[in-house]
């Protein structure tokens, strides 16, 4: 499936990805979906705000599901990602997969959403009553490979990432 | 050969805050690098070293390293630690 927008200012549906036909060949269909969570910290929030360096977010996210793709034998990806504001219990994140077997869709599944937290260009705030909080940013370990200049916290494989 | 070149830079997520504005224009030397655009902001803006030490830079919305030169024209952004999701 080719995707054109992977990030979106409007409500996820997750009717969206349900509704796709699913392959012959695909006995395993594994989903991730993220919502905004009530709290942060420990304290109750009003909702999340998404911010993106939207067009290279869209490459980034894009040469994830490439590398996804070429890892695993991947027949759908799917991939929706929040801009601005989330209420909470709203989805912020969804990432779908049909494959042959399980293991593959369990393991593409698990790869894209921790590389999009990690690599994608995207800020979330947690707005309380209070005031804003800047939740912890991605803390996945285990890199495989490196990238030049990498330099946060977070190092996700994306070695063929070409973006 | 011109003596300077003209960068914009965007900021994002917490560097937004600490900046003060989300995009601004860098005049740095010609054939400077990117640590050299994130050592002039470190200059402008000290308050932001420390985002700006655990930042990661793309130019033209690709990631580079610190080494890479720069031209007249290029989009620098400041990408401090994601969190998306």
């Amino acid at each position: 499936m080719d995707q054109n927008d992977y990030l979106t200012s409007d409500p996820i549906d997750e009717a969206e990805w349900q509704a796709f036909a699913v392959d012959p060949h695909d006995g395993a269909c594994v989903e991730f979906v993220g919502r905004a969570r009530g709290t942060e910290g420990g304290e109750p929030i009003r909702y999340l705000a998404y911010e993106a360096y939207a067009p290279m977010a869209e490459r980034v996210i894009a040469a994830i599901v490439a590398e996804a793709q070429r890892r695993w034998s991947l027949h759908r990806v799917y991939v929706r990602h929040r801009t601005g504001r989330v209420a909470v219990g709203q989805i912020a994140v969804a990432v779908g997969v049909h494959a042959p077997h399980r293991e593959e869709a369990f393991a593409a599944c698990r790869f894209l959403i921790d590389a999009i937290k990690c690599e994608a260009p995207i800020w979330k705030v947690a707005v309380t009553r209070t005031g804003r909080l800047q939740p912890a940013v991605c803390n996945h370990a285990a890199p495989a490979v490196r990238e030049e200049n990498q330099s946060t916290s977070c190092s996700m494989s994306l070695k063929t990432a070409n973006v | 050969m011109h003596a300077e070149i003209t960068l914009r830079l965007l900021c994002f997520g917490p560097l937004v805050d600490c900046v003060g504005r989300r995009e601004l224009t860098l005049r740095l030397p010609a054939s400077a690098s990117v640590a050299d655009a994130i050592g002039r902001m470190r200059e402008l803006y000290p308050d932001a070293a420390p985002i700006l030490n655990a930042s990661r830079v793309a130019v033209n919305q690709r990631f580079v390293s610190g080494d890479s030169v720069l031209v007249a024209g290029d989009e620098v952004a400041l990408l401090p630690p994601v969190s998306g999701g």
